[in-house]
């Protein structure tokens, strides 16, 4: 019963703000990654580049999808956050040294492995990246499979 | 699936196939030696009195820039110290400074090093630094550091602190950064044997046969 509840609770929640809660943390990721580049002045990596290239149209994509009332909308934009995803795990085992990675020459300009920060000993730029990726994919995935029930 | 998802899937693949064909085929027609090789003249790449070991009169002069925080200078630093040491009689190794602005301890640890060098004792911090590298890489207080470094050497404290704490040193910091730009120094450790660029580090083996070739000449 309780369970049941909870599941209700949890599929009106998403289809009445889901896709508002992923541009919301789209928008975010957004914003804190320039604030982090521009204000704090971090020179973003490489990967840091391809994952930004996944997250920042999400911001605009999901905010025509919801202006227009589109439900396929998450068909657009799910691919985006699934290949940030893809590209902020690869990152974060390397960040953490989970796979081993080859000694590269250390370049002039940003490394991927640079610890920029270190909050509470263990949130870094890579693991915020990941947890706002699976965020939205969480969140596009429940919106889609609850709308395609109802259909 | 329909027409449309077809010809996209088709579209994309051709586009992945002609751009990995075509960067494959621009790799094996430009030998890797070529692409990163290249010769400087010696004079820009050595430096007014930088620090130096090896052989006084050499027939190769071995040159390399480095940052005491980037992990693969201190990966290829045991490599450069074994072969500097097998060829000592024909080979000198210079050192020169090239801090990245990514690494926020490489410019303290540089100037221990040279705080060092003024009681005789650079390549002993040099390579303690390497060494120890990830104890002090990632640390917030550099300076402790230097100084329990310091008095691992046995070095005048008072003075290794008076040193280090001053900035003498910038501009032989500085110099090696503009003289690397200059050379083409793109990421460290980068090294120029007898003027020839080298970027990233190398096996033993690979040294030996550089250093053969360039005693050949």
């Amino acid at each position: 019963m309780l369970i049941s509840t909870y599941s209700k609770m949890i599929k009106n929640l998403v289809l009445k703000y889901g896709l508002y809660i992923a541009w919301f943390q789209a928008l975010i990721s957004m914003i804190g990654s320039l604030v982090f580049s521009e204000f704090m002045k971090f020179a973003p990596c490489l990967l840091c580049w391809y994952q930004r290239i996944a997250m920042y149209p999400l911001v605009l994509i999901l905010a025509i999808g919801i202006s227009r009332k589109d439900k396929n909308v998450v068909w657009y934009a799910l691919p985006f956050s699934l290949i940030g995803t893809v590209i902020a795990v690869y990152h974060n085992l390397m960040y953490y040294k989970i796979i081993p990675q080859e000694i590269a020459p250390c370049e002039i300009g940003a490394s991927c492995f640079t610890k920029y920060i270190d909050w509470f000993g263990f949130i870094t730029i890579p693991l915020l990246a990941l947890i706002a990726f699976i965020i939205i994919d969480v969140i596009l995935y429940l919106y889609l499979t609850y709308t395609k029930k109802d259909e | 699936m329909n027409n449309e998802t077809k010809v996209l899937i088709a579209v994309a693949v051709g586009t992945i196939a002609l751009l990995v064909g075509g960067a494959s085929l621009f790799s094996r027609f430009t030998p890797q030696n070529e692409r990163e090789q290249q010769t400087v003249d010696n004079a820009l790449v050595l430096g007014e009195n930088s620090p130096s070991k090896g052989a006084e009169n050499p027939k190769v002069t071995i040159v390399e820039f480095a940052d005491f925080q980037c992990p693969a200078c201190a990966a290829s630093d045991p490599i450069i110290r074994t072969v500097v040491e097998k060829y000592k009689d024909s080979v000198k190794f210079v050192f020169r400074h090239f801090p990245l602005d990514t690494h926020p301890n490489a410019v303290p640890a540089a100037k221990a090093a040279e705080a060092a060098r003024l009681q005789g004792k650079f390549w002993e911090m040099h390579d303690l630094l390497y060494d120890k590298q990830s104890d002090w890489a990632e640390s917030s207080n550099f300076t402790e550091k230097a100084l329990e470094y310091a008095r691992s050497l046995g070095l005048n404290e008072e003075e290794f602190k008076k040193a280090f704490e001053s900035n003498q040193f910038d501009q032989v910091i500085n110099k090696g950064k503009t003289d690397g730009i200059a050379a083409g120094v793109t990421a460290t450790p980068s090294f120029f044997v007898n003027g020839r660029r080298f970027i990233g580090g190398m096996n033993e083996s690979r040294w030996s046969q550089i250093i053969e070739e360039e005693l050949k000449k």
